[in-house]
């Protein structure tokens, strides 16, 4: 360990060198990591956004119920500790009907403003669930309730999106999964063609009395060098594009529904995220080369 | 010193390249082995150097059983011996000098050591002003003195060469002869050298060793090519 830190310095000046004098080489598996990144870090984007839109509209939805307007405060309030006590609600707001018709005419306009003598609108309860998944079982459990006139939600086509969202969400991950695998190996048997291509060189360092440590050590950074300067382009190309993309659409994606990812921090992350993946990817392909060569060479 | 006991060694395709070689080797002598090709020279040049393991037999190189080496303990007994090949082997993305100095990188020698003994190396094969050279801008005879230069840097006390002036005009094979001759005299190291350069085994005669077959067919003290029917 010790002498590991020792030669540490000696192992990023030779890694240098070597990147230096195998150009061309440098070159292909550089762009080769470019490339994959390049995907990793698109797919990344989708994920990470539709996740945000998922959480967004999920956020929103709400199930509004009417209250039968014979209800006088005390049925309200007993009927507002029911629901709260019911499993997978998470809370429960009581909305007056002046606070309705408030609301009305702040979003439809001053239209409304004659039904302030005669309010039409109902005592509302604003409920939130737990899981969108449970809307449907909880506004029926809601109808049944006495004293309640109507409890209503998005409908099936909310329902739908977020059915939609949800598998988006899900094989987007595993897609960006799979791809990371396609790339590690991509990576990894492009190092290996570069370490094969100097396979005389490591032969030679044995002949001499490098040890297998001493040996790989150098290839090994000159790998994590390899990943990290391919992740260069896709960060670039990302952050660019993408915050080009979230001021031309001022942050919304066609609808205000659903919200971009804010530049900072998912741009850090993303970079991080490229960085660390190329950087990883470099070491463990160097390191399965060069082991895998200096195994079978006494 | 260097010691064979019932050393024997084939390959997977069944040929038998050692067959039962007992050899001793003192400390301090230059030693030819000679024979055509395919009769184990370069085997033999294998085991030496922990390349190959021996089927049969104990090959002792300094008091290390050469024979039992580990896979990871082979670097560390190279350090002790120096080898030189046909081909040369430098490294072709290094310089001479760089070439000359990582053999002696490899052992934690400090800094100011290495470019110290570099430089004698270098003046000792005649190199000096080739330092900052690749390997590809030398001509053939000063690759292998560079080479040379790399086997000897950590003091080995013994030298392998496989074949040293293979790939050498007569006049380069001289120049290289010669500086071997003057490693073993001045350094006292002992060298085994591989040839089948008859004329360079008659002029400087040394110990020569038969090898045909797989058997040493012959070990002359007074040295000599000797001549098949």
């Amino acid at each position: 360990m010790i002498e590991f830190v020792k030669y540490l310095p000696k192992h990023v000046l030779s890694a240098l060198k070597g990147l230096q004098r195998h150009m061309a080489m440098t070159i292909s598996s550089v762009s080769a990591v470019s490339v994959t990144l390049l995907l990793m870090a698109l797919f990344f984007v989708i994920a990470g956004n539709v996740e945000n839109f998922t959480q967004h509209v999920e956020g929103d939805l709400k199930i509004h119920v009417a209250i039968d307007s014979i209800a006088n405060q005390d049925a309200i309030t007993a009927m507002e500790k029911e629901i709260a006590k019911m499993q997978d609600v998470a809370a429960v707001h009581f909305s007056s009907k002046e606070e309705e018709l408030d609301a009305l005419i702040k979003e439809s306009g001053s239209v409304f403003q004659r039904y302030k003598d005669k309010n039409p609108m109902p005592n509302v309860f604003i409920v939130e669930v737990k899981e969108a998944s449970k809307i449907p079982s909880v506004t029926k459990a809601l109808n049944a309730i006495d004293g309640i006139e109507k409890a209503e939600y998005g409908g099936e086509s909310i329902q739908h999106m977020i059915d939609t969202f949800s598998f988006i969400r899900s094989s987007g991950f595993i897609f960006v999964l799979a791809l990371s695998l396609i790339a590690l190996f991509l990576i990894t048997n492009t190092i290996k063609m570069t370490i094969y291509t100097r396979n005389t060189e490591l032969s030679i360092m044995r002949f001499v009395g490098a040890n297998n440590a001493y040996i790989k050590t150098p290839f090994m950074m000159e790998g994590m060098c390899i990943g990290i300067l391919g992740a260069i382009l896709p960060i670039a190309l990302m952050c660019i594009g993408y915050s080009t993309l979230y001021h031309m659409l001022n942050g919304y994606f066609l609808s205000s529904m659903f919200v971009m990812q804010p530049l900072y921090p998912f741009l850090l992350q993303l970079s991080a995220v490229l960085v660390g993946s190329g950087a990883l990817v470099g070491v463990a392909g160097s390191f399965l080369a060069t082991t895998k060569y200096l195994r079978w060479r006494r | 010193m260097i010691l064979l006991k019932n050393v024997s060694k084939s390959y997977r395709n069944g040929v038998h390249a050692l067959r039962d070689i007992n050899l001793e080797v003192e400390d301090g002598e230059f030693v030819y082995i000679i024979g055509p090709t395919g009769c184990g020279k370069s085997t033999l040049i294998k085991i030496l150097d922990g390349e190959e393991l021996p089927d049969d037999g104990e090959v002792f190189v300094n008091g290390i059983n050469v024979g039992k080496l580990r896979h990871a303990k082979v670097p560390l007994y190279r350090r002790n011996i120096g080898v030189i090949f046909q081909d040369f082997r430098l490294l072709p993305k290094m310089t001479v000098f760089e070439n000359i100095a990582f053999a002696l990188e490899v052992l934690a020698m400090e800094k100011t050591a290495i470019r110290r003994r570099v430089r004698e190396v270098l003046e000792l094969v005649d190199l000096q002003d080739k330092a900052k050279a690749f390997p590809e801008q030398l001509s053939g005879g000063q690759q292998q003195r560079a080479t040379i230069g790399r086997a000897i840097a950590n003091h080995p006390k013994v030298l392998i060469a496989d074949e040293p002036t293979g790939n050498l005009d007569p006049e380069k094979s001289i120049e290289i002869i010669q500086l071997l001759d003057k490693i073993n005299q001045v350094e006292k190291t002992t060298i085994v050298m591989v040839t089948h350069d008859e004329k360079l085994v008659n002029a400087y005669k040394k110990r020569t060793i038969a090898l045909e077959e797989g058997f040493i067919v012959a070990d002359i003290k007074k040295g000599g090519y000797i001549q098949h029917d």
